[in-house]
């Protein structure tokens, strides 16, 4: 029975060495392991020209624009604190709107950030559309304004 | 816990536990397939591709549930030596590699048309590829060596010392910022989500768990076969 | 037959979400075969060995 006890706590302890060496190296690599930036650290970071980042934050109400005939978007993207314009070229994700997180790659240059990808980011609530458009008309909704229900 | 160690008693067991789960897991995917698929509302974001999460959820559930089980046997085994736990965690490896492949490929396709990508490498799906990765070594690992014993330590200390992914997986979402959305069902101020939606989702889980403990049990009874097969084939040899 | 395709449809999405649920299907289905298999071949093979031990023994 001594050896098993033995073996117990030295099976314990070696698991809580182990442990402890994966939060020093996920420490040590935290700056590689977070997958976006946001535009206060973008603007606040000193960063090589033509690095390529990726970016998230919220699509700022009101400031998407397609100029007519041309395939290029801008758009702000915004952490409530900072706000940044960034230009894309290409398809958006369905769950592209105003007031919706995203995350896009590209680089930053001269306070503008080029998008050469754009990914949308969801939030963890799940609810059908007659109890969001409830939601916002008592005045409960804590989202974003303008992620109306989808109407594809 | 000790007294289940006894194979005999063991068995006695599964015979006993083995209706209930068959009967848990084919009420539970019925009705919840049901509701997945015809009584839960399109969400007011994501419209119909709500739905993708009801066996995607599950899957990344049990992938994670199925590692926790094999590696606290698997502990189990290294500290007392019981065959019981360490054929539980032989069993439980196909298992849940299997639900880590489901949950890989339905986030993917979850993931293209919301998120505008199958794949990205942020923390919690990279956490889960490794996930998969160490179950595929367990596998390995246990086939590995001429000594089944050599071979099923070396697998049990691979998932013991892999265990510190759950965790990581689990916290991804709050420790890390990533492309993956939070928590909604566990979480401290209760689920994010609707009950339309959670009703499905949870039966879903349940089916699920009631088709791990099925096939845990059709397994085991499969590897005390194979294992009482090597003993009489080593005594052959040895006559 | 119009409620049949908007059904199938998924408001667009169909091509995402009946290839998740149906490899969900066939995953499952497929450890299930396997499992019942694996136990159904460890029995045959203690069967024929228990008989050659029980025949060898009496000899």
């Amino acid at each position: 029975m001594k050896r098993k006890n033995k073996r117990l706590s030295m099976i314990s302890a070696a698991f809580l060495a182990i442990c402890a060496a994966m939060a020093l190296i996920l420490a040590a690599f935290e700056d590689n392991i977070v997958f976006f930036y946001s535009p206060t650290e973008i603007i606040n970071n000193e960063l090589q020209a033509n690095q390529r980042l990726r970016l998230g934050g919220l699509v700022e109400e009101g400031s998407v624009q397609r100029a007519t005939g041309s395939p290029i978007i801008t758009f702000n993207v915004t952490d409530l604190i900072t706000t940044v314009p960034i230009t894309f070229k290409g398809i958006l994700p369905d769950l592209f709107r105003e007031g919706q997180g995203i995350v896009a790659e590209g680089n930053f240059r001269g306070g503008k950030f080029f998008a050469t990808e754009v990914l949308a980011k969801h939030d963890e609530n799940y609810m059908p559309k007659e109890i969001a458009e409830a939601l916002k008309k008592s005045g409960k909704w804590k989202g974003a304004e303008n992620a109306l229900p989808q109407t594809k | 816990m000790h007294r289940l160690a006894n194979p005999t008693r063991f068995l006695r067991l599964c015979n006993m536990v083995k209706p209930w789960a068959m009967a848990i897991t084919l009420l539970c995917l019925a009705t919840g397939l049901y509701f997945s698929l015809f009584k839960s509302p399109p969400d007011y974001q994501q419209s119909d591709t709500v739905r993708i999460m009801y066996v995607h959820v599950p899957a990344a559930w049990m992938a994670m549930f199925c590692y926790s089980a094999m590696a606290l046997s698997s502990a189990a085994a290294l500290i007392w030596g019981h065959l019981v736990a360490q054929l539980i965690a032989k069993a439980t490896a196909p298992i849940g590699a299997s639900f880590t492949f489901l949950a890989l490929i339905t986030g993917s396709l979850w993931g293209k048309p919301m998120w505008g990508t199958w794949w990205v490498w942020d923390a919690r799906l990279t956490s889960v590829l490794i996930l998969f990765f160490l179950y595929l070594g367990f596998i390995v690992l246990h086939d590995a060596f001429d000594d089944t014993s050599r071979g099923a330590r070396a697998a049990s200390i691979l998932a013991v010392v892999g265990a510190v992914n759950v965790p990581i997986i689990k916290f991804s979402v709050d420790w890390w910022n990533t492309l993956h959305q939070p928590a909604s069902v566990v979480k401290l101020d209760g689920p994010a989500i609707h009950s339309s939606m959670l009703v499905p989702l949870l039966l879903m889980a349940c089916g699920y768990t009631g088709f791990y403990l099925w096939m845990l049990i059709v397994r085991m009874r499969a590897e005390f076969n194979s294992n009482k097969i090597r003993a009489i084939r080593i005594r052959q040899a040895n006559r | 037959m119009s409620q049949l395709f908007t059904f199938l449809d998924m408001s667009g999405y169909g091509n995402f979400i009946w290839p998740a649920f149906g490899i969900s299907a066939i995953i499952l289905l497929g450890i299930l075969v396997h499992s019942q298999r694996f136990l159904k071949r460890t029995e045959k093979e203690l069967e024929t060995l228990n008989n050659q031990v029980n025949t060898s023994d009496i000899a």
